[in-house]
């Protein structure tokens, strides 16, 4: 039986990223968070002395990498030989080979995996274990590198295990990089897939495990929940699976019901239970708050002041433990109660019929501009649907015939 | 969407009405006044909810207080069979929805149901009155376009304004080569965060070479600190090299000098010796010298003193001063005795009354034994008895002589106050009278029992009185007070006899016996009286005699006592005398003084003896004062008085004392002395022992030489000293043995070492200098906040510009959406309407007006089939309306399938002729297959246009009874 720990995307030292509205000062403090996940890895590995440590790409959060990050890190890969824990890296797209920053001298226990698919071989309680895998060597790696690994031997006695940073090809909710097929890394008759790159936990699939461990900690509303990594036990085709949480900030959403509430007092009280529980099960938490089953009492009491002013009376209220990052509404009953005249609906109507370039004709002031088009998020068919709510609000809220 | 079947509980002027409506086209037809307006706004207010309460008069509330409101029932494609109920409740009323299949529901249901079409819109498409006909000339492809969106005016306007803002909302977000909009903004703080980021990156980039550089200046450092530390060894040894060479010279010179010293040795401590014992010995010899001087002196003194045996006898004399003076004092006492016993011997004599001496022999040797003493007394107790005897016997007689005296004085008295003889007679009378009278008085008495008793009693008293008066007159022989009784005694007695009268009235006995009694009355008393005065008389009289008698008798035989009694006392006193003289006592000394007598003697005879005693004490005395005397004289060689003889004795002792004592002190001086003279004796030999000693080890033989040999020892010390000091520093500059002494190779080595030095110094400072800096350098690289910082700021403003970029978005997109609504509309749905309204037209007119087209300015045109255009004004009334009803019903036409709603019309074909009428009839009945159309009228000639029609009378519906089913 072996032991080892497989983490990737640690992401060291990022800058939150989609945060406008809290104090810069407390997002720095935050920002110690990937460390104190990272610590907590370390830590763990220390205790458990697992056989080795796999990191699976996207140390650093790219060129923007600290020098401090990547002291912290080689201090952290320091103390894994203290320990004597051999330490596998294969460098991902946001650390790719091609960069051209400091390095820092790695300790011995550590093995680099080069541009090229490569086996290192290490033995472990008699078990020849090989080690399959790559850096990116730079940042944009398109090709399928699954074609590169070779298939495992499956002789007696030898255990398999593939490092590949990359995502399912097809997948379109991330850019794609070193694509490949579930199928595909199945074929390889490997133990183990250790993946990189998705910073969402994901298993997919059993025999042998394809794990996406995801990052250690969170760094934005998307990535929510706890994070960590896997400690993973392999014996003889059988394999066990222990997540170890390190995030020491969660990102999170609570759904507040809304039937009963009548009162500002009720639903902020609502609110910091909610997030109270959350924060006493995950720790120090990043939440956006869900209201639903919004009836025409609740609905009268939240038209009374801007979703904003709501935030921040919720935000002056909370502990700091819990920061309220944004408010949503569910089925506000505006919209049922104040019918859309056909004036509005044909308005609406014709969003609905947009297709792809339209959009982008729509917007092309902006998205297409030179200067402003770099700094935004592509559009989205969730960024898409967003707009049309937003603008059918905007509407809606202007021509309402209940007024 | 038909109406199949209106229920008003109750509205306006009419209640509990159903009315059932036709498939096609239901004429509602009534006079004015019937309702006909009340029913065309049930339907409407039904549908769309009551009027604001404020507005009491569109309410149509019930005057008769049947209940508000009512119910439609609606046959829907889409929904079915639908009951639409609205009653009083809020203001617009509380609305429900019944489904065919049971389910129900409320306004959204109710909205769903219209399409969401409200009021406005609703009226501006379906529901057309002829007041409506009269903005036809105004109308234009907008109103047209509003009327086709259902939005009423506002609508349109609101989105069009609504547009208008968010293109200048966007503006403020963003404009393409602007400055000043919040996302151009940002962009510009984006840029230039991204520049600083650049820099940042840069210095980051920085950190490599630093942290190689480093490495590097670390191993020059050691490189030139070991040269530096080379040199400065290089150096110090040369430096000791250049100090040995005059250390060594001066080595050797020391070493000579010593040698020429020669070797010397010298006691250690030794001047410090010789010195204390110079010293001492100095001190012993005074010492010595005083004591033998003092020694001479004190024994010269010694000498002189020495008188032992004389202070012995002296002392021995002093000694007996006590007994000296009792002698003297004895001597005193003796004499004092002498006198004083002289004396006593005298008065004794005197006393004893002997003057000469054979007198006083004899009282000396009388004998004075109590046995002699006794038989005096016993003498003078004869005489005494004697003498008492005749004493008694003589106051006996006086006695009786003296009561014999008082008797014979009392008889005389007594005879003086006897009773006359009369007296005596009446009283010697006076018993048998007595008797008689008492007799008398019981008799009396008897008669007169009460009679006055006490009166009688008084005057018996008053009788009594006056005899003891008259007693007591005689006793005292005081007569006026006898005859004071006397006469009171005869007043009572005559009293008493008054009344012993009377009783003895009633007989004769009784006269006689009164008459006794009165003649005694108050004379009884004094009758008793004397006879019992005489009667004492008499007695008394008799005994005085008898006693004078007896006291004769008793005076004889007294003096016959007397007698005999005094010759036997002179007996008795002559015996005494007699027997005095026989012991020459003076015997006419009376009885009482014998025992004095005999004690005197007595004494006299004592003191004689202590006298002859103390005579003889006082000579010897005497004799031993001589004694005492003689030996003093012979002691103190000289004669001395007897008065001051201790006096001088005691200053004798004195002085004989002092020799003494400073002789015994002398003594013990010249003891210590002696001791003393011996002790310095002996220390003085030690030391000059010691001394020699001294010289002895320092080799020599005097002082002189002695303190020589010191000054030597101590120089070569010095010298040995220095010697040491060079050859220590010499060791300490062991190291530099190697250069020998050739001074001017050293110094040129030296110089040599001092430039190495100063150039390895210098690089070292600099390599150090370099070090701090790139140390701080990549520390402060590795701890840059800045550049997290900015990164942090960077990915800030990012967001904060997808923020904005979602706000400009969603307003473009929702400007872009009313644009395009706007666009289609005139582009597309518009002109569909435009045929459908031509068409309509065309067949209304009959073929006269070809088309209604849109004349560039927007207002419409009527297009004769000639190809002539006319304004809608310039057409006829009729025709105008033709065309304004062709827009609506195309119109309408077009909305079918969104918005299948009944064409309501109220009233508005009056101005067609019969022909027009057809024509729109026509029309209406082949729309009606679509279209429900619920037309109301006052004109009962439009009814028959329409055969397949339902004809609604309102006056007729009135108050069926079977109206309303609830």
């Amino acid at each position: 039986m072996i032991k080892f720990l497989h983490t990737a995307d640690l992401h060291l030292d990022s800058p939150f990223k989609g945060i406008t509205d809290m104090p810069i000062s407390r997002l720095t403090e935050l920002r110690e968070s990937t460390f104190a996940a990272y610590e907590k890895l370390i830590q763990y590995a220390e205790k458990t002395k697992p056989d080795f440590v796999l990191i699976v790409g996207d140390i650093y959060d790219g060129e923007d990498r600290s020098l401090r990050a990547q002291m912290r890190f080689v201090k952290g890969l320091e103390r894994l030989q203290q320990a004597s824990i051999p330490v596998f890296i294969s460098y991902g797209n946001h650390d790719h080979l091609g960069g051209k920053w400091t390095r820092f001298q790695l300790p011995d226990n550590v093995t680099v995996f080069g541009p090229e698919v490569e086996t290192s071989e290490l033995v472990v309680r008699g078990l020849n274990i090989r080690i399959h895998g790559f850096s990116y060597k730079e940042r944009h790696i398109k090709e399928a590198m699954i074609g590169h690994y070779p298939k495992a031997n499956r002789e007696p006695g030898t255990v398999d295990i593939g490092m590949l940073h990359g995502s399912i090809a097809g997948e379109e909710t991330h850019a794609v990089y070193a694509p490949f097929t579930k199928e595909a890394l199945i074929e390889k008759g490997y133990h183990y897939w250790a993946l990189g790159h998705i910073h969402k936990r994901q298993l997919l699939h059993n025999g042998p495990p394809i794990v996406y461990p995801g990052n250690l900690q969170g760094r934005h509303r998307n990535e929510q929940g706890v994070k960590g990594f896997y400690e993973v036990e392999l014996e003889e085709n059988v394999s066990s699976l222990n997540f170890v949480p390190t995030s020491v900030l969660v990102f999170d959403e609570i759904e507040i019901d809304c039937t009963e509430m009548g009162l500002a007092n009720e639903w902020l009280t609502a609110c910091q239970n909610a997030a109270t529980e959350v924060v006493e099960r995950n720790g120090a938490s990043m939440l956006s708050v869900r209201n639903v089953h919004i009836g025409s009492e609740a609905s009268q009491l939240f038209s009374g002041s801007s979703d904003e002013e709501w935030l921040e009376v919720l935000r002056e209220s909370a502990d700091r433990n819990a920061w309220f990052s944004e408010l949503f509404f569910e089925s506000k009953q505006k919209s049922t109660l104040l019918p859309d005249s056909p004036l509005v609906r044909s308005v609406k109507e014709q969003m609905d019929n947009w297709d792809e370039d339209d959009w982008k004709t729509v917007l092309q002031d902006v998205y297409q501009h030179a200067r402003s088009g770099p700094y935004l998020s592509p559009l989205s068919n969730d960024m898409k649907e967003e707009l049309s709510r937003e603008a059918g609000k905007l509407i809606s809220n202007e021509l309402s015939t209940w007024k | 969407m038909k109406i199949e079947r209106l229920t008003i509980y109750g509205f306006g002027r009419h209640s509990n009405v159903t009315i059932e409506l036709g498939d096609g086209v239901t004429v509602i037809y009534g006079e004015n006044e019937a309702g006909k307006t009340t029913i065309y706004q049930f339907i409407l207010q039904v549908l769309f909810g009551f009027p604001p309460k404020n507005n009491a008069l569109l309410r149509y509330e019930p005057k008769t207080g049947s209940s508000y409101g009512g119910k439609i029932v609606i046959n829907d494609k889409k929904y079915g069979v639908v009951e639409v109920e609205r009653i009083r409740g809020k203001s617009a009323g509380d609305v429900t929805v019944r489904f065919e299949n049971g389910t129900t529901g409320g306004q959204a249901e109710l909205n769903d149901l219209l399409r969401q079409y409200d009021r406005a819109a609703f009226e501006s498409v379906f529901s057309f009155s002829l007041f409506q006909l009269q903005g036809l000339e105004q109308m234009d492809s907008d109103e047209l376009s509003r009327t086709l969106l259902s939005s009423g005016t506002t609508g349109i306007d609101s989105l069009l304004q609504l547009e208008k803002k968010l293109e200048k909302e966007k503006a403020e977000l963003f404009k393409k080569s602007g400055k000043n909009p919040q996302m151009n903004v940002l962009l510009k703080e984006l840029r230039e965060l991204e520049e600083t980021l650049k820099t940042q990156r840069a210095k980051v980039d920085e950190y490599e070479p630093a942290v190689i550089r480093l490495e590097e200046v670390e191993r020059q450092l050691i490189v030139e600190r070991s040269k530096m530390q080379n040199c400065q060894a290089e150096s110090k040894k040369l430096e000791s090299a250049l100090l040995r060479i005059p250390i060594i010279a001066n080595r050797n010179r020391l070493l000579t000098e010593i040698q020429e010293l020669g070797q010397n040795e010298f006691p250690p401590n030794g001047i410090r010796d010789q010195e204390m014992l110079e010293s001492k010995k100095l001190e012993a010899e005074a010492i010595h010298t005083r004591a033998s001087f003092q020694f001479q002196n004190v024994k010269d003194k010694l000498e002189k003193e020495g008188q032992k045996d004389r202070e012995v006898a002296v002392e021995a004399l002093l000694a007996k001063e006590s007994d000296w003076q009792v002698l003297q004092q004895e001597l005193v006492s003796a004499k004092s005795d002498i006198i004083r016993l002289t004396s006593e011997r005298q008065r004794l004599l005197g006393l004893l009354g002997a003057s000469e001496s054979s007198a006083v022999e004899a009282l000396v040797q009388l004998d004075s034994s109590f046995t002699q003493e006794q038989r005096f007394q016993e003498l003078v107790e004869y005489v005494k008895r004697a003498e008492r005897a005749v004493q008694s016997t003589q106051l006996e007689l006086q006695r009786t002589e003296e009561l014999k005296r008082r008797t014979v004085q009392q008889l005389d008295r007594l005879n003086a106050d006897a009773p006359t003889p009369e007296e005596q007679a009446q009283a010697a009378k006076w018993p048998s009278v007595r008797a008689r009278l008492s007799e008398a008085k019981a008799y009396v008495s008897f008669a007169r029992k009460e009679q006055e008793p006490s009166s009688k009693a008084m005057i018996w008293i008053l009788l009594a009185a006056a005899i003891v008066v008259a007693g007591y007159g005689v006793l005292q022989q005081q007569w006026i007070i006898a005859v004071l009784g006397v006469i009171i005694a005869a007043v009572s007695g005559y009293g008493l006899m008054q009344k012993q009268q009377a009783p003895s009235q009633s007989d004769e006995r009784m006269k006689e016996m009164s008459a006794l009694v009165k003649a005694y009355e108050g004379k009884e008393v004094a009758f008793e009286e004397l006879c019992k005065r005489t009667n004492d008389f008499i007695r008394q009289a008799e005994q005085l005699n008898l006693t004078i008698d007896g006291h004769a008798m008793d005076i004889d035989s007294l003096r016959n006592n007397l007698a005999s009694q005094t010759q036997e006392e002179m007996n008795a006193r002559r015996q005494l005398t007699e027997e005095l003289l026989v012991c020459s006592l003076p015997a006419s000394t009376g009885i009482e003084v014998i025992p004095e007598l005999f004690r005197l003697v007595r004494q006299l005879q004592e003191t004689d003896r202590f006298l002859v005693e103390r005579l003889n004490d006082r000579q010897e005395t005497y004799e031993k004062v001589e004694q005492h005397l003689e030996s003093a004289r012979t002691v103190l060689e000289r004669e001395v008085p007897e008065a001051d003889l201790y006096t001088l004795i005691r200053q004798e002792a004195r002085k004989l004392r002092d020799a003494s004592l400073s002789a015994e002190n002398y003594k013990r001086q010249v003891k210590e002395l002696s001791r003393t003279l011996e002790e310095k004796q002996l220390e003085l030999q030690a030391y000059r022992e010691q001394e020699q000693q001294l010289f002895e080890l320092a080799g020599v033989s005097d002082k002189q030489s002695f303190y020589d040999a010191y000054d030597r020892w101590q120089h070569v010390q010095t010298l040995q000293l220095s010697l040491n000091g060079l050859d220590d520093q010499l060791k300490t500059l062991h190291h530099a043995e190697e250069f020998g002494d050739d001074e001017g190779w050293i110094q040129q080595q030296l110089t040599l070492s001092e430039e190495q030095l100063l150039a390895a110094e210098r690089a070292i400072s600099e390599l150090t200098e370099e070090r701090a800096a790139l140390l701080h350098k990549t520390k402060a690289l590795l701890s840059d906040d800045a550049h997290l910082h900015t990164q942090q700021l960077y990915e800030n403003k990012k967001a904060e510009f997808n923020s904005l970029a979602k706000s400009w978005s969603s307003r473009q997109v929702a400007a872009e959406a009313i644009r395009q609504t706007m666009g289609e509309l005139k582009e597309k749905k518009l002109p569909a309407v435009l045929t459908r309204a031509n068409e309509m037209y065309h067949h209304l007119t009959a073929g006269q007006y070809a088309q209604l087209e849109i004349h560039p300015d927007g207002q419409f045109q009527a297009m004769r089939k000639d190809g002539q255009s006319f304004a809608i004004a310039e057409l006829s009334q009729a025709t105008k309306e033709q065309a304004y009803l062709a827009l609506r019903l195309s119109l309408a036409s077009e909305l079918e399938n969104q918005a299948p709603f009944p064409i309501i019309m109220d009233d508005p074909f009056v101005h067609f002729d019969a022909k027009r009428l057809s024509y729109m009839t026509e029309l209406i009945a082949k729309l009606a297959s679509n279209h429900q159309f619920i037309v109301f009228t006052c004109h009962e000639t439009l009814a028959p246009q329409w055969p397949e029609a339902k004809i609604i009378n309102v006056s007729e519906i009135g108050n069926s009874p079977k109206g309303v089913a609830l």
